[in-house]
């Protein structure tokens, strides 16, 4: 069972949420991954993610906003839905 | 879904496509200021002067356009989740035709002979036709429920109309040939690039970046839905009144069309305010007050545009006129802009620094990138200068503290935006020599 960490960003102003996303990330252990709650899609964050090799998956969680799960590439049991990659 | 929009980058142009016009920008309305101080109050004698026409076209095409047009080389990969192609050569392309076509232009105008005038409107034509063309691809693949998409579309539409209308005012100008209805293609020309190309790219982009760098409550549904496209359709009818035969019915219809025109353009100014007021933070930001002030100064040019339209007496007072120019071009369309790239370009510096120090340094937080004495400085200088301007209009004699204060506030406006690119230029090298190290 993967373990996650919660990291809620709304009402912060920018670049607030994508420094904080990206510190959390740093400190990740095998196993575990990032719940980033969040007022809109970070799109931003992604080539960021991708470049330190980390994944993402994004959902339209409610109306008001959106939850991104983020885990380091390979790391199978912190990936979400059973993903491989 | 009616979740607030966000920035997608995944193909976030380099640093320069966007920078190089912001870094541009305020040179142009440097040299207004200079231009202004050189023929002091003379210039409030008649719109029609050429210096006139030099000095608008140095803030609208030089401050204004340089600024947008970067501003949305940046933003449509960003807000519309649609790149230009090619955005560096499109870039490169746009600047290095507008910057000599912008001097061209006013040189003409200046030295009263046609040949600049005629070299402006073929380097600005193309470099309009460039930038249009990739902007509009772009925008035409982007999705469509997106309002601040649906606002930049309207936006270039506009801005088409205005260059379009302008090379016809200029080749009337330059050329041999009297154009009979110049007064009305006249007002026709700065009505879509004030209210059509100006009005609509701050109304289109506000939907996203007021409540993302403001920090305010997002905009009430029904605005970003029917504002921008009501607004278009207005200013497609107030274009159509020219065709009315009667001066009278004309005249009416203007009236009506302005109306509601202003009506739309002062519920937004409101709305913002509003939604300011209700913003999470509550300290005092800059941008947010630049852009309170903005949308203050938009309110005071309606309402004396308003009060033109339906008092014609007041209509016929030169002072009127040049009021609303100040309030509407310097109180509210440079504040927007200024107070937005202070938060863009330290934001997009951070960005990049954050991908290419990734292993080598910590990458300088936005405080450190764009320091805010020098920012909180230029903006009252640019806040004493507005008001002292609006003044000039009745004691003409004032134009010289505006200008002045003016000048100076680009002068650090420019400075502001140095520092912060050479802060990036440091952290690159550091990158480099990290690189070349260990390789």
């Amino acid at each position: 069972m993967s373990k996650e960490r919660v990291l809620d960003v709304r009402g912060l102003e920018p670049p607030e949420p994508l420094e904080m996303a990206l510190d959390a990330i740093e400190v990740l252990q095998p196993g575990e991954r990032l719940r980033m709650i969040h007022s809109r899609e970070p799109c931003l964050l992604y080539p960021l993610l991708a470049q330190r090799g980390f994944n993402h998956l994004a959902e339209a969680a409610a109306e008001d906003h959106y939850e991104i799960l983020i885990w380091r590439r390979g790391d199978a049991e912190a990936a979400p839905y059973g993903l491989t990659q | 879904m009616s979740l607030p929009p966000s920035l997608s980058f995944s193909q976030a142009p380099p640093i320069l496509v966007p920078l190089r016009f912001f870094l541009s920008a305020p040179l142009f309305a440097l040299l207004a200021a200079l231009l202004a101080l050189w023929y002091g109050p003379s210039l409030l004698d008649s719109r029609w002067q050429p210096a006139v026409l030099a000095l608008t076209h140095l803030m609208t095409l030089g401050f204004l356009g340089m600024a947008m047009a970067g501003a949305m080389m940046q933003m449509l990969p960003v807000l519309a989740g649609s790149p230009v192609a090619h955005p560096v050569g499109v870039a490169r392309a746009v600047h290095l035709l507008l910057v000599p076509g912008i001097l061209a232009l006013v040189a003409g105008f200046l030295l009263g002979t046609p040949w600049p005038i005629r070299l402006g409107m073929a380097l600005l034509g193309s470099g309009f036709l460039v930038f249009a063309g990739a902007a509009g691809l772009s925008l035409w693949r982007a999705p469509s429920g997106n309002p601040s998409v649906v606002g930049m579309r309207f936006a270039v539409a506009g801005l088409v109309a205005t260059v379009a209308l302008g090379l016809t005012l200029a080749s009337n100008y330059s050329g041999e040939w009297w154009l009979i209805y110049r007064v009305q293609v006249t007002n026709l020309h700065l009505t879509w690039g004030l209210l059509g190309w100006v009005g609509l790219l701050v109304i289109g982009v506000s939907y996203q970046v007021v409540p993302m760098f403001q920090l305010t409550p997002a905009y009430p549904k029904p605005l970003p839905r029917w504002l921008a496209g009501g607004l278009f359709v207005l200013l497609l009818l107030w274009s159509a009144t020219l065709l009315l035969p009667e001066e009278k019915a004309q005249e009416q219809a203007v009236l009506a069309v302005g109306l509601l025109a202003a009506a739309g353009y002062a519920l937004f100014a409101a709305v913002t305010l509003r939604l300011q007021l209700r913003r999470r933070r509550k300290q005092s930001d800059v941008t947010l007050l630049f852009w309170r002030f903005g949308m203050v100064c938009l309110l005071l040019s309606l309402a004396l545009g308003v009060a033109g339209q339906l008092s014609p007496a007041l209509e016929k007072t030169q002072g009127d006129n040049w009021m609303l120019a100040f309030l509407f071009i310097a109180g509210f369309a440079v504040s927007a802009v200024n107070g937005m790239m202070y938060k863009i370009v330290p934001f997009l510096i951070w960005f990049h620094l954050q991908s290419r120090l990734m292993g080598v340094a910590k990458v300088p937080n936005m405080k450190q990138i764009m320091r805010e004495p020098g920012m909180r400085r230029q903006m009252w200088l640019h806040f004493s200068a507005v008001p002292v301007l609006v003044a000039s209009a009745l004691w003409p004699v004032l134009i010289y503290p505006a200008a002045l204060l003016f000048g100076a506030s680009m002068l650090l406006l420019e400075t502001n935006l140095w520092l912060a690119f050479r802060v990036y230029r440091h952290h690159v090298k550091l990158a480099e020599s990290a690189d070349s190290k260990s390789i």
